[in-house]
């Protein structure tokens, strides 16, 4: 195959690839912040 | 509300909206793989280009959604600025379409120059389209910056605004690019903006529609994600904020545990300022702040305070 098509697609691909990723990590780790604060916070209103 | 119902309940609309996007998100998969299938192994080189033709069906999709995601941008933005139908989600979304757009751009111009090279004989040149896009690229990367200044968020989003409002100027002089200067990149093909033709047919044009419909439907899917996260952060950042708030709050009154300890067995302890629930005994008068009872005039005396409940002290 050509490679300036190889590399159109590859480069296309791989960027949405890398930047839908970083979305779902950064959401990830957020959400997983928040249960630790709920945690904390509950751990004061006890106390 | 509360911190904590804030950031733990997911509404019913909001689980229907994670449901919905997970649905875009396996069509945008399925299409983008169809589009790559037919544009890569089906559909027949080009008379004039050969199989560089292939990357029609990625180039110009790219390119629409660049537009799709700016004109969101602009509407979001206009709606935000719009008194009656200001509200801090529009801004969000103004935002995440924005970053979207961005991201699109940046492909316009990587794709682009990669079939420039091989059909103009160069990566890039000074040409009123690939220099208004660079422009475009640049002032929205600008806007971004501009979002991520700190300042209290309704501040922010009517700066954020007008940067946005600016920026936008450059859509359409990107899009008539070609018609009103002389361009080395052809003029629109897939539909003439000026006589609706189109000079593109059969199994191509199936092929490039889908990749249109593809690269939408993943614009949609981005954005939605990009929105969750902001909207996580915003929550995220309140939360931190009030419990900044509760600590400064705690801070500032003196320690009063063990001075008292109410009917339910609590030693008098602070909550905040102004709240007025530290005694569960309905005879007690409370019209302050101390967390004691009329008649302890020595816990008033040692923590230097008056005694404002009207009784004898």
């Amino acid at each position: 195959m050509n490679p300036y098509i190889e590399a159109g697609y590859i480069s296309v691909f791989s960027i949405l690839t890398i930047y839908s990723a970083t979305l779902m990590i950064r959401i990830r780790k957020i959400k997983s912040q928040i249960p630790s604060l709920k945690r904390k916070k509950a751990d004061d209103i006890r106390s | 509300m509360s911190y904590q119902s804030q950031i733990s309940d997911m509404s019913p609309r909001e689980r229907l909206a994670q449901r919905a996007t997970a649905v875009i998100g396996l069509l945008t998969l399925l299409s983008l793989g169809f589009t790559v299938w037919l544009g890569l192994f089906i559909t027949p080189p080009d008379e004039f280009m050969g199989n560089l033709v292939r990357l029609v069906y990625v180039h110009p999709p790219i390119a629409w959604v660049m537009f799709i995601a700016y004109g969101v941008a602009f509407l979001s933005t206009l709606l935000y600025l719009w008194p009656r139908t200001r509200d801090l989600r529009f801004d969000r979304l103004a935002g995440a379409s924005s970053e979207v757009g961005v991201v699109f751009t940046g492909l316009t111009l990587i794709s682009g120059s990669i079939w420039g090279r091989p059909t103009w004989g160069t990566w890039w040149t000074w040409d009123p389209l690939l220099t208004t896009t660079a422009l475009l690229f640049v002032m929205y990367l600008g806007y971004l910056a501009l979002r991520q200044l700190p300042g209290d968020p309704d501040a922010r989003a009517k700066r954020s605004a007008i940067g946005g409002l600016i920026a936008f100027i450059d859509v359409p002089i990107v899009y008539f690019a070609v018609l009103w200067w002389k361009s080395i990149h052809q003029a629109p093909t897939v539909l003439d903006p000026l006589t609706g033709k189109t000079y593109i047919h059969g199994s191509m044009a199936y092929t490039l529609l889908l990749g249109f419909v593809a690269f939408t439907l993943l614009f949609i899917y981005l954005v939605a994600k990009r929105y969750r996260l902001a909207g996580l952060k915003d929550r995220y950042e309140s939360f931190l904020l009030g419990e900044a708030i509760e600590d400064r709050k705690r801070e500032a009154m003196p320690d009063l545990s063990g001075v008292y300890p109410d009917s339910v067995g609590n030693a008098g302890a602070i909550d905040v300022p102004g709240q007025k629930k530290r005694f569960s005994d309905p005879n007690v008068s409370v019209g302050y702040d101390a967390g004691l009872r009329p008649d302890q005039t020595d816990d008033y005396q040692k923590i230097g305070l008056q005694n404002n409940t009207g009784a004898d002290a």
